[in-house]
């Protein structure tokens, strides 16, 4: 009949007022002897599967009923047997229960000592009527002090006519001598978080005792660290006592403890933290994420604490403070999480909301060529990402002694005309591209070459006569990147076709008779370097002597092709 | 392609004659060039989605068909730049997807643009795809800078199961007003700027494996009045779909550059071998050869000329 409560029987034994167990029923192997009557004697025992789902302990109980519900409109009571407390000095009847009572239905219960069935409250209870939801299993205490003799207990229900609720189950009964009952701690102040920093802060619960308490304390932990405790002064029921401030970003977890010489109650933990504000609205303050550094912007933290500053931390680590709410931050092109928190006098306040910004960072990816000589004349393809490059709106430099033109083909990539001076100073040069969306830097990405080995035309003294058709021979140093250059001979000199080959550039074309008289420069375009170093002299056809103006005398590397014969000098060639 | 052909070079036992401005005899020089219609190596594509609810099928259907498009514009050889925005007004106008302006010195295009073509169904009506269009391409903001070129072709691709319903951004004639915007960036860049649509059958809508489309009268109205292609998009097949709109995006060269200036009277032209007697003007400031109607792309095109003085 006792089975499991026998070691409690063996807990309660130490002290003036320690509990001794004089009988008891887990209503698991049997009844208990107890009997249902009343008007539709629903209440059972047996396997609980309605109301809280399970027996108190083991699988059986007492209820009304095991499935749950009960039947409307009726008064039933369950009985159990009586126990002799002639001996017992201070008797207490304890049982599990478990409570769900339809508006207008409630259960109370009575003992008999053999002077006829009274109502008893248990103890703290405010009214003897148990009325509504328990919520969970509750242990019930009755004081039945004054009692001798056999005791009778009953469980009484009065159901009204409209609607049920879960039932009633009753499990583990304890008849004790002494004082098995543990003090009762309600209404503990529960604190919230606070920015009053290192301000003291009281806390305040009702404590009772069925016989009376010897203490009760303040226990509290601070940031994780060692418990420490506080007397509580009462004032009748209520207790209080006062913890500690403490400073910004501080974690205090504190339970009241009571205790009545035998038994001992704690109340469930409480946790506040002190905390300076957090700054909100953490934003990107651009429409776009793409930079090496984007703007971020938040909203001032509430409170009436003194901002001296911001800090913007991105994956923890500190990247900028700032005094007022923006900074442009560096980004890396992966999943960046930033927070930021305001600095105040009294310290760091909270973080932020995180903000995730995935970045996409101007690249550049290809130049090419990526290396010139002193004097060189390049076209270099500029290939990157994100770099919005936008027409007329993007400077390129390569630092001291070199020239940069932007040509833009798309966002991405451009073709920078490079005119390295002859004095530059040879030496890894850092690639500078403004946009209207910032500036990227690509570093070392180009070297002016140290030498006198820039590709170029051989110097020549070549000549023609307005109105010729001629084949011009030139030689270069170096390689051309395509067999048909392009050859600019000036206004008025069409060009037909242009071949290289080995060193040897053959050039034909047409001298309009307008062309004007002198020299000119002759360039020469592979498509990624301009050859020059050849002067070319146009004659006046009318100091040409005799003949006619359609024939060239020979000079230097000229060749002059002449009438019909010309024809055959035709060869496509890339145009636009 | 270009080539240039000396066909002979004048005076006396070589020579030709002509007439200059002045009547006059000038001994002149015979040239000949010659070029090959090439496709307009740039263009600017915009792709305008409807976000409704409705759309979710078509979407997941043309952003399938992306690879087909690109496939499209790369073998005709077109340098590009690709963005998509939504047809919700409260998305701005904003090129969607990362990255926002696709071009061909990216990898993977075609799997960018089958992800940003995906622009989401959570829009309420109304779908404004030309204010939203407008927006992109007049870009207020900023926020779509480098998408527009300046010597880039446009071209506008309208998606949508329902009809626009703009008027915020392009007042009470929204057509009207698209297609006039559309004729300034032409006018802008002196190249085409054209609109397409990929939407229901006017008048009578259509019902296709995306479910029913409302007729798209207006995206119609608009890709008519600019030359672009109409589609339905109860087609099912939006590969085809992309490929039309592919080829209709192409922009083929007015102008062709001379080395030399002609002299007036003097010029001939032949497209692909036959003689083209009009259509073409010599313009002395390039100088150059200007069409008024682009030949097709691969046509021969030989231009013989005088030149002065020789």
């Amino acid at each position: 009949m006792l089975g499991w409560l026998a070691p409690l029987w063996l807990c309660f034994l130490n002290g003036a007022l320690a509990a001794e167990l004089l009988d008891g029923w887990e209503f698991e192997e049997d009844d208990g002897g107890c009997v249902a009557e009343g008007q539709t004697a629903q209440w059972e025992w047996g396997e609980v599967t309605g109301g809280p789902g399970a027996a108190h302990s083991g699988a059986r109980a007492w209820a009304l009923s095991l499935d749950g519900g009960y039947l409307n409109d009726t008064v039933d009571t369950l009985t159990c047997p009586a126990v002799d407390l002639s001996t017992a000095t201070r008797p207490v009847v304890q049982f599990e229960q478990w409570f769900d009572f339809f508006a207008g239905d409630a259960g109370h219960v009575e003992v008999d000592d053999g002077s006829g069935w009274r109502v008893v409250s248990p103890l703290y209870a405010v009214v003897p009527d148990l009325v509504g939801q328990s919520g969970s299993w509750l242990t019930a205490s009755v004081d039945l002090s004054g009692a001798s003799g056999p005791v009778a207990l009953r469980w009484v229900v009065v159901a009204d006519a409209s609607g049920v609720g879960g039932g009633w189950f009753i499990d583990d009964l304890r008849w004790w001598d002494g004082d098995p009952v543990a003090p009762q701690i309600d209404d503990v102040d529960v604190l919230g978080d606070t920015d009053d920093v290192m301000v003291a802060r009281a806390v305040s619960a009702t404590v009772r005792d069925d016989v009376g308490l010897t203490s009760v304390v303040l226990r509290y932990v601070v940031d994780g660290g060692a418990a420490q405790e506080t007397v509580m002064a009462a004032d009748a029921d209520v207790w209080t006592a006062a913890l500690p401030g403490g400073p910004p970003d501080t974690t205090v977890a504190y339970q009241v403890l009571a205790r009545d010489g035998e038994n001992e109650t704690v109340s469930p933990a409480v946790a506040f933290r002190y905390f300076l504000p957090a700054p909100d609205n953490l934003r990107l303050d651009a429409q776009r994420a793409v930079g090496h550094t984007l703007p971020l912007a938040w909203g001032p933290p509430f409170g009436g604490h003194i901002i001296e500053g911001y800090r913007v931390y991105r994956d923890e680590v500190l990247v900028a403070e700032v005094s007022t709410p923006r900074a442009d931050v560096p980004v890396t092109g992966g999943v960046d999480s930033f927070t930021v928190v305001a600095v105040f006098g009294e310290g760091e306040g909270d973080p932020s909301a995180p903000l995730e910004i995935t970045a996409s960072i101007p690249t550049v990816t290809a130049l090419s060529p990526a290396e010139g000589w002193p004097g060189d004349h390049l076209h270099v393809g500029l290939t990157g990402a994100y770099l919005l490059l936008t027409d007329g709106r993007v400077t390129a430099t390569l630092g001291e002694g070199i020239s940069v033109g932007v040509s833009i083909r798309d966002v991405d990539s451009a073709v920078l005309d490079v005119q390295i001076a002859a004095d530059a100073e040879p030496g890894g040069r850092d690639l500078v591209i403004g946009t209207p969306s910032g500036v990227t830097t690509a570093l070392g990405v180009f070297t002016v070459l140290d030498g006198d080995d820039r590709p170029r035309l051989n110097e020549a003294e070549l000549a023609v006569w307005q109105g010729d058709t001629a084949t011009l021979q030139l030689t270069y140093v170096g390689e051309m990147a395509t067999d048909e250059p392009s050859v600019d001979l000036g206004p008025d000199i069409v060009i037909d076709s242009a071949v290289a080959v080995s060193g040897g550039l053959t050039v034909s074309c047409v001298v309009s008779g307008d062309a004007a008289v002198g020299d000119r420069a002759v360039t020469v375009d592979d498509g990624v370097r301009i050859f020059d170093g050849a002067t070319l002299t146009v004659r006046n056809s009318t100091t040409q002597g005799t003949g006619n103006g359609c024939v060239s005398a020979p000079h230097g590397g000229l060749v002059a092709a002449v009438g019909a014969a010309a024809a055959l000098l035709s060869r496509r060639k890339r145009g636009m | 392609m270009r080539s240039l052909l000396l066909l002979s070079s004048a005076l006396t036992g070589c020579s030709d004659y002509f007439l200059d401005g002045e009547n006059r005899l000038v001994n002149t020089a015979v040239v000949s060039e010659s070029f090959t219609q090439a496709p307009l190596p740039a263009v600017d594509v915009l792709f305008v989605i409807d976000s409704t609810g409705s759309m979710a099928e078509e979407q997941a259907g043309f952003g399938s068909a992306a690879g087909g498009f690109v496939d499209v514009i790369e073998t005709l050889g077109l340098d590009y730049q690709i963005g998509v925005i939504s047809m919700d007004l409260d998305d701005g106008g904003v090129l969607l997807g990362v990255p926002w302006i696709l071009t061909p010195s990216q990898d993977g295009v075609s799997a960018s643009l089958a992800r940003n073509l995906v622009v989401g169904t959570g829009s309420a009506p109304p779908s404004m795809g030309l204010d939203c269009a407008s927006l992109a391409l007049t870009d207020p903001t900023g926020v779509n800078t480098g998408f527009r070129r300046s010597d880039a072709a446009l071209h506008v691709i309208f998606v949508s199961d329902g009809d626009d319903e703009s008027g915020e951004v392009l007042g009470a004639d929204p057509v009207a007003a698209f297609a006039a915007q559309l004729a300034d960036a032409a006018a802008a860049t002196g190249r085409s700027a054209r609109a397409s649509a990929v939407v229901g059958d006017v008048p009578d809508g259509c019902t296709g494996s995306g479910g029913t489309a409302l007729p798209g009268a207006r995206y119609m109205a608009v890709a008519e009045a600019s030359g672009g292609t109409v589609a339905s998009i109860c087609a099912g097949d939006f590969t085809a779909v992309g490929s039309d709109v592919g080829s209709v995006v192409a922009d083929w060269q007015l102008s062709f550059p001379l080395q030399g200036d002609p002299l007036d009277g003097s010029v001939t032209v032949t497209l692909d071998g036959v003689r083209a007697g009009s259509g073409w003007v010599i313009d002395h400031a390039g100088p150059s050869l200007v069409f008024q109607t682009a030949p097709p792309p691969d046509a021969f095109i030989e231009v013989t000329y005088s030149l002065a003085g020789v």
